[in-house]
């Protein structure tokens, strides 16, 4: 019975998948719009380019490409120019479904960027069935315009989409290069196993947090669980909506980014696309996910508990951020090797980060005043993170005699309103740490302009000593795009060190580097970004406005955080 | 149950098949329990001038926020004779978590659960948080689409810019027809549907 309903479904989507052929067929009085879904993928220089994200143009222009299909490079060239003669409105990307490395799309030297798609999910998910074929987006609608080639079609297309008289999908022939879904056909015939597969990369990368009590707002508890929720589960997977704090992840790496790797990512789709079988394993491993469990320090009882008074959040809205600053009892300095978050309610408190300031200052210190800034951070909380930071040994972060801790809550609503009791938990060391943790704030200020859907800024500082970057962190409010943290050696050698191409104003992580950098006396690093004040930023809160530097939250502001060690 | 299969999944991605004439689909007949077991059926509501219907879905964060905004328009015509419903589709909210759900979140309003999905395949249920305004009469769908335009994927304004659902109701309220190219699509959690 389950083998014949699994065969009528691969029926159904083989249809689906040559719908838009039909159509053509049938002629074009049919006037069918297909629809997309949205995704995401990293281009040739680890730049982010998600589909919903470009409603600020009339139309996205995309060639599929392959390195060994002489015919698609060629269409490269033919759009080429048509992205000289339509590019004031229309954005053009390629492709790659055939797995080809950065370096490589860099030397096509194409005039465009050139998305990489080295498990063909997103050609899986658009129907594209050759090399060459090129779809044209309404990015508004998440529609097509237009599935062909690069001939006269294409062009007469375009001509239709500035003339704002197009809305329906025209299909045309292509002439180009099968696309072979092999891994797609293999898992068709034989899908990954629920229990012994699917289950175990949900369970490990999603019900961290959805999991009973856990931060997501509803749990994968079983395989009933993940059925129902597996369109949700695949859209944002395309999108890279989920998991949160993604990061490029060939510029340096960090427990604190998340990300499914491509196999698993793949194994999860094309089970769903084969009708989400649940298999034979007698076990649901969703099943016995536990719930999360109760609070404790799990460091041992605290040396010092800092309370924070009740804070309500309402239970729908924006909230602006809280602060909260906390004198403490001490009469000689402290040093810090551990502290611990015990989040009051992990549902609604989206980042609490916590500062060390002089008696005279406020959260921002000294960053109020000056574009670059010594500062003591001790660390910040992220739902679904461990709340628990134990600091390298032989480091610590140093509590001056008299100075105080400054916090600001991020709250957002999620429904229903409630109140929220969070405490820091201190743990100090006996003696004074080897070295002391500190946390560089480079920075810029700037004017963004109404609409600007990609305004660079950057900001750059010279270590004068050799130091040990631990780790960084982004700081942007609702229009920050993106963020790069690079070196340059005092040689001249530039390197990446870390990447967030997708910078989202919701989950800002503290990322600790896997391998700490060592940088020489001398090294200048330089913080690159964007932000995006247009209307295809759905975090923007009206891209009418011109925003400028500032620290309330409807002003931005452009901070890279350097956490370091003096290193001699 | 583990004989379902899987077929929503073609929806957004796939699907070629909706011609502007599909989109606004009709609704059958009912007889469908809601979370307190009370049932209901379309019947009893066929002398409502409209019926507003809300796809509501546990743990979908955009269905949550969305309940205030669906309440002040329902007060708002309050005496208008339009009946506002919701009903659930999602094969992973059983009774029980509907219950469970609308205790926790104070949902006044009657949650029809749609065994079998049949109002969900019949109107051609995409996401929660869409609203369909239908004629009880005729059971022709007249509009679908979000309540406004407030809420995104991880992110709402304060206000709303747009009121699609009020201005539909006050379209149909005065003879009118709706135009369904100015109505953006819903924002919302995807429903898995199945070919049970």
């Amino acid at each position: 019975m389950r083998t014949k309903l699994r065969l009528l479904q691969l029926a159904k989507l083989g249809a689906s998948l040559v719908a838009a052929t039909l159509y053509t067929v049938a002629g074009q009085s049919l006037a069918a719009t297909e629809r997309v879904g949205d995704f995401a993928l990293l281009d040739e220089q680890g730049r982010f380019h998600q589909l919903s994200r470009y409603q600020h143009r009339d139309a996205v222009v995309m060639l599929t490409l392959d390195g060994s299909c002489s015919a698609a490079m060629n269409d490269a060239k033919e759009l080429g120019g048509l992205q000289s003669q339509f590019g004031e409105s229309v954005e053009f990307i390629g492709l790659d479904v055939s797995g080809a490395t950065r370096s490589e799309r860099h030397q096509w030297q194409l005039p465009f960027p050139v998305l990489g798609d080295e498990m063909k999910l997103v050609a899986e998910s658009l129907g594209l069935s050759q090399a060459g074929e090129v779809l044209v987006f309404n990015p508004e609608r998440m529609s097509l315009f237009y599935r062909g080639g690069t001939d006269a079609a294409l062009n007469e297309r375009l001509m239709a989409v500035i003339d704002d008289d197009a809305s329906d999908t025209v299909t045309a022939d292509v002439t180009g290069c099968a696309i072979e879904y092999t891994d797609l056909a293999r898992h068709k015939e034989s899908p990954p196993d629920y229990s012994t597969e699917v289950a175990l990369i949900v369970a490990e990368n999603c019900a961290i947090c959805h999991r009973w009590g856990g931060a997501g707002p509803f749990p994968f508890d079983s395989y009933v669980s993940l059925l129902g929720w597996s369109p949700m589960v695949r859209e944002v997977i395309l999108n890279k909506r989920m998991p949160p704090m993604q990061v490029d992840p060939e510029a340096g790496t960090s427990a604190n980014a998340h990300a499914i790797s491509a196999t698993e990512r793949q194994k999860l789709l094309h089970w769903m696309e084969a009708g989400a079988p649940r298999g034979e394993g007698e076990v649901d491993p969703l099943e016995l996910i536990p719930l999360e469990k109760e609070f404790d320090w799990q460091l041992g009882e605290p040396d010092f508990i800092v309370e924070s008074p009740t804070n309500i959040v309402p239970a729908v809205g924006i909230q602006d951020y809280e602060y909260l600053e906390v004198e403490l009892p001490f009469e000689e300095e402290k040093w810090v090797r551990a502290f611990q978050y015990s989040p009051g309610d992990e549902r609604v408190l989206h980042h609490l980060m916590t500062f060390v300031i002089a008696p005279d200052e406020d959260f921002w210190g000294p960053e109020k005043t000056k574009k670059t800034a010594e500062r003591r951070f001790l660390g910040s909380f992220i739902p679904g993170e461990n709340p628990a930071t134990v600091f390298p040994e032989g480091t610590g972060v140093r509590i001056p005699a008299g100075h105080k801790l400054a916090l600001q809550f991020h709250y957002v609503t999620n429904g229903l309103q409630i109140r929220d009791n969070t405490s820091i938990g201190l743990y100090f060391s006996d003696i004074p740490a080897e070295k002391e943790i500190l946390t560089r704030a480079v920075a810029e200020r700037f004017t963004i302009a109404p609409g600007d859907s990609e305004h660079p800024v950057s900001a750059a500082y010279q270590f004068d000593e050799p130091v040990k970057l631990l780790a960084v962190r982004a700081r942007m409010n609702y229009r920050g795009k993106h963020m790069k943290f690079a070196f340059i050696q005092p040689d001249g050698k530039a390197e990446d060190v870390f990447s967030i191409p997708a910078y989202n104003y919701g989950w800002q992580p503290h990322y600790w580097l896997d391998k700490p950098v060592s940088l020489a006396a001398g090294t200048k690093v330089q913080v690159a970004g964007a932000f995006d004040n247009s209307l295809s930023n759905p975090f923007n809160p009206d891209p009418r406005e011109a925003v400028t530097w500032g620290l309330e939250s409807w002003e931005e502001m452009f901070t890279g955080y350097l956490t370091y060690v003096v290193d001699d | 149950m583990l004989k379902q299969t899987l077929l929503g999944l073609a929806l957004a991605a796939l699907s070629a098949t909706s011609l502007a004439d599909e989109w606004l689909k009709s609704l059958p007949d009912f007889e469908l329990q809601d979370q307190n077991g009370v049932a209901h059926t379309l019947d009893q509501y066929r002398d409502s001038e409209f019926i507003v219907m809300y796809v509501q879905g546990v743990g979908c964060p955009i269905a949550r926020i969305a309940l205030p905004q669906y309440r002040e328009v329902r007060d708002l015509y309050a005496d208008q004779n339009v009946e506002f419903l919701m009903f659930n589709a999602n094969i992973q909210d059983d009774i029980k978590r509907i219950s469970r759900e609308s205790n926790e979140f104070g949902i006044e309003f009657p949650i029809l659960k749609d065994e079998g999905q049949v109002l969900a395949k019949a109107l051609g249920v995409e996401r929660t948080a869409e609203v369909f305004v239908i004629n009880p009469q005729t059971q022709e769908v007249l509009f679908r689409g979000p309540i406004n335009d407030q809420l995104g994927y991880e992110t709402q304004r304060n206000e709303a810019h747009d009121e699609y659902l009020k201005d539909a109701l006050d379209t149909v309220l005065a003879g009118g027809t709706i135009d369904m190219q100015e109505v953006p699509d819903s924002k919302g959690c995807l429903v898995a549907i199945f070919d049970t």
